[in-house]
Formats: structure tokens, sequence, C-alpha cells
């Protein structure tokens, strides 16, 4: 038997499961709470087809809202996205480009069948992917919300999966929907061009050429490991990688022509990265030996990336990185407490979740349990009063 | 009733298989047996579906894989790298020292290759129903199979002789 056998048969020999009664009760649980959300659901659809039948919506269609100033182009409703969305899809992401501009990630996925689909929003007019079988990464360009499905597969050239890779754009015209393909890598991007981490399951950064409709791997000398990219309001764009057993914030101001960087530390891997809307203050993280990130030390420069502070270790309560503000303060949330660094509390939040944002818009998808997350809060006034989105 | 005798029984018969079976690819009993009990629990939620699968075990597999591939990305997207965001817990499971070592290698690994190697030579699926489960192409399966076996060739014999030019796929 080879050790990978001899290590799964260890393993389940160690298992106690747990009476079937209680998996049962959960799955029974669910079933009625499923045929009363259908009830609903029919209920909420025959009103909408009412509706539209009574209403003047011009050209559009279905759930869409009508074009406002400025959009010209009507919108078709995608009904298989819209049935994803309406169902018991799982919230996976959410970005604001503006607090009325955003885009949402859903997981549909039922069973042994993955499907994907995103929500996008640009000041009160909304629409949707294609469902896709890869997942979706929300991102924004400019005020625009942009959701780009990837290849499946490894993403090299022959990739067959890139038949089905897309980016679609909400611009103040309308959708743009257009289909991606693999371009060679290069260590440099161009000033339409923008970073993207999770285009595929590889997690690299890739350059999206929103105009040509590429993607490509962004490939950075002798560093591995990446945290997703971040770009601040200056334009210069962030990271954290590892270069051998050390890591580094690394920062660009002409698109990857030369590369800055600070240490994190020599043995411990960093962290996402958070940068506030100026770019001034920068605040990174270590994992913690071994990943653990029991107990780690916050990197922090206040003058947009010239001087560095480490702090001591202390125990770690947040899993993305805290929200650096303008003013050089960075946030956390902790436990239903917004509370800075220094531990004064500055407001208050959901219990949990993974607190985004910048001095305007401070958001958190909600935790509802493990796998059932359908809102994001909001606060635009740091932490003082929040609202709830579904957003979609 | 018969659709919960049913589920019963599997659960019975291959639950601690399927723990085995996860554990090699997240590297954490807690979260494999997270994984295969919602598999279990969609199981019981939708009988009529359940039902009609032909290979039931094949079915609760890949749909705890998929729980885990999904909270796998979202510990990923927070934590920013990939290795080394899911916590060890090694130490618990009792494991001896090369056991360790073999589950810290699998989880130096990128998550899709220690998927791949966990149904290949631990499950024993065939490349191709592999790449049909994971929706990938047969090619993409094979690419990480190579790369995975070319990173844990120290820690499995297997693998060491594949590097001398054996190819198991």
């Amino acid at each position: 038997m080879s050790e990978l056998k001899e290590l799964s048969w260890e393993v389940q020999e160690s298992v106690q499961p747990l009476p079937f009664e209680e998996l049962e009760r959960r799955g029974l649980r669910r079933r009625r709470r499923r045929r009363t959300l259908t009830g609903v659901g029919v209920v909420a659809a025959v009103t909408i087809a009412v509706a539209a039948a009574l209403l003047p919506l011009g050209n559009v269609t279905g759930t869409e809202k009508p074009p406002v100033a400025g959009i010209t182009k009507p919108i078709a409703v995608d009904q298989a996205a819209e049935n994803l969305v309406a169902g018991q899809a799982r919230l996976q992401g959410v970005i604001f480009a503006s607090p009325t501009s955003w885009v949402a990630t859903w997981d549909g996925s039922t069973g042994e069948k993955q499907s994907y689909a995103a929500v996008l929003s640009r000041n009160g007019v909304r629409t949707t992917t294609p469902v896709r079988d890869m997942w979706f990464s929300a991102l924004k360009i400019g005020d625009d919300p942009v959701a780009v499905s990837g290849p499946k597969g490894d993403g090299d050239q022959k990739d067959p999966t890139w038949a089905n890779a897309l980016m679609v754009r909400l611009t103040a015209e309308g959708k743009v929907e257009k289909k991606l393909r693999w371009a060679a890598p290069t260590t440099t991007f161009a000033e339409n061009e923008t970073l993207i981490f999770e285009a595929t399951h590889e997690h690299i950064p890739w350059i999206l050429n929103p105009d040509e409709g590429t993607l490509r791997r962004l490939e950075i000398k002798g560093t591995g490991n990446f945290s997703p990219t971040v770009q601040d309001g200056t334009g210069r764009w962030w990271l954290t990688g590892d270069q051998g057993k050390a890591s580094y914030v690394l920062w660009t101001d002409d698109r990857g022509r030369n590369w800055n960087k600070a240490l994190v530390d020599p043995s411990d891997s960093a962290g996402a990265i958070g940068v506030s809307a100026n770019g001034s203050t920068v605040v990174t993280f270590t994992l913690g030996v071994g990943g653990n990130g029991n107990s780690v030390r916050l990197k922090l420069s206040t003058d947009h990336g010239k001087t560095w502070t480490t702090s001591a270790p202390r125990e770690r309560t947040w899993s993305r990185p805290p929200v650096p503000l303008n003013d050089g303060t960075v946030l956390l949330l902790e436990k239903g407490k917004l509370v800075r660094l220094t531990g004064e509390q500055v407001g208050t939040g959901p219990q949990d979740g993974e607190l985004r944002g910048d001095d305007a818009l401070l958001y958190t998808i909600v935790a509802r349990g493990n796998d059932v997350s359908t809102a994001v809060a909001l606060s635009t006034d740091l932490g003082k009063t929040w609202k709830t989105l579904e957003p979609r | 009733m018969a659709d919960e005798d049913t589920v019963r029984e599997l659960y019975e018969g291959c639950y601690r298989r399927l723990v085995g079976q996860l554990f090699a690819v997240c590297g954490n009993r807690g979260e494999a047996e997270d994984a295969v009990q919602e598999a279990f629990v969609k199981a019981v939620e939708k009988p009529r579906r359940f039902a009609q699968v032909d290979n039931p075990e094949a079915w609760l597999r890949t749909v705890a894989l998929n729980v885990l591939r999904s909270r796998y990305r979202r510990a990923t997207r927070f934590h920013g790298l990939l290795s080394r965001a899911v916590a060890a817990e090694t130490t618990t499971t009792a494991l001896s020292a090369d056991r360790v070592a073999l589950v810290e290698g699998l989880r130096q690994l990128p998550y899709e290759q220690r998927e791949a190697i966990a149904l290949h030579h631990i499950v024993d699926l065939p490349v191709r129903e592999i790449a049909s489960q994971l929706g990938v192409p047969e090619g993409t399966v094979k690419a990480r199979l190579t790369r995975g076996r070319a990173r844990l060739a120290p820690l499995v014999h297997e693998f060491a002789d594949d590097a001398e030019g054996v190819n198991h796929v």
C-alpha cells in the first residue's frame, strides 16, 4: 500500500462519526425550509410577471430595471443567472466601485454541479453575467463594476476552457460582455490594463486588458506565493509575495517596469495587503508559523511606503487585512466592535465578517453560518450606523 | 423512509473512508468531516435527486470536494495566500512523524494538485473520470498529477520511481 493510502487509512480509522440522526435532522430541516422558500418564490415570480405585463417598461423585460439617463442600450435578461442568484446561492464576494456601483459574485453550486454567476449594478442599472462552471472574480475599473470568469483548466495557451472565459463590465453606456483569450506572459502592463488575482485556480496576478479581451500572467522575477493585488488612488499597485523564505511588500508606480520592496518577515509569509484610498496608509500582516496565524505581526506604513514599522506579536482576530484610512489610522472589526489598532473603539459592526472599504464606505459580507451568506453590511459613517443590502 | 435508510447505510459504510480521502486534500480532519457531513445532509435534503444517482459514494465525494473547494477559495481570498492559508491540524490526529511530513508536503501543493493526487492515488480514479468530475480537460489533470508527484517524490516512494521514468497516468 502506498504512503498516501496508508495516510488515508490511518485517518479513517481514527474517525468517530456523529450519530446519523443529527445529520438527518439537519437535512430534513433544510428540506422543509426549501419547500417554504419555493412557495414564496412562486408567489414572487407570479407577482413580477403580472407587474411586467402591466407596467410600461419599454424594451426591458424580466427583472431588469429600465435604463437611466445616459444608458441607451436595453439589457437582456439572462434567466438562468437570475434563477441562480434568486435561489439558494451563497454570496462569495462583493466589491464596491462607488457607493452606488458594485459587483457581487454568487456560488449557486448544488450537489455535484458547480455553477456561478455575478450581479453588477451601476447607479441603479443592474445586470447579471451568464452562468459559468468557473467562479467569477469581482473587480472595478474606475467606477465600472467588472466580473471575470477565467479558464477552469490550467490557463496555459492550449487550455480548451478558455472558450468559456469572459468578462462582463457595466459602463455608463451599458453592459459590455467580452470573451477572454490567452496572451503571452509579460513583466509589464499598460495604462488601460488592470491586475486581477483570482482569474484562475492558480492564485497569481493576471493582467486583464478589457479592450482587447485578453488575460496574461504577470511575472515578477524571483517572487511567488502572492497576495491579491491592490491599486491605490495614485495609481500605484501593491501586493505581498515571497522571495526565498522571506516575504515582502512590493509596489510599482510604472506598471511593472520597476518594483520597490519592503521586508515583512525573513522567514514567514505575509497575508493580504490593505491600502487606504489615497495610498498613504498601507498595512499587511505575517501569517504566523505554519500559517496558523494565532500570533502575528503587523507591518504598517503611514507615508506611502517610505518608512515602515512592525508591531509586536499580537493575537490575530481578523482574517482580511485591517482597513487603513487616509489619516494613517487602521480599523479592525473585532467581535462586533470597530476599533483602531490602539484598541480605541470608534463604532460597532457585525459580529463576524471580513471588513473592506475605505474612509467613505466600509462593508463586510454578513456571515450566517458556514455557507449561506447572502447579504452585505454597509457603513458610510465609519461604523456608527450600518445598513444591510442583498446584492442580487 | 426507504431513502433515508439508504443514506444511513451509506453513512455507516463509507463516511470514514470519505473523510480519510478528503483529509489528504485539506490536511485537516475537522474540515474533512465537515465537508463529508455536508454531503450527507444534502443527500437527506434532496432524496429524489439522490435516489437517481448511479454511484452514491462518488456523488457524496464530489459534493464534499465542492464544499471543501468553496471554503478553501474563501479562505485564500481572505488570507491572500494559498498553501499556508489553511491551518494545520496534524498534531491532533496522532500521526507518525512520516505521516505528518507527508501531510505538510501535501499542504505545500496548490489545492488543485492535491485534489488530483488524492483522487488518482487514494481513490484510484482514472484520469478521464477525474477530468469529468472536476470539469477540466484530461490534459489539465495529467499536468496537475505530474507536478504534484514531482514535488511529493521525496516523501512518497512510488513517486520517486515515477521521477525515474515510470508513467502512472
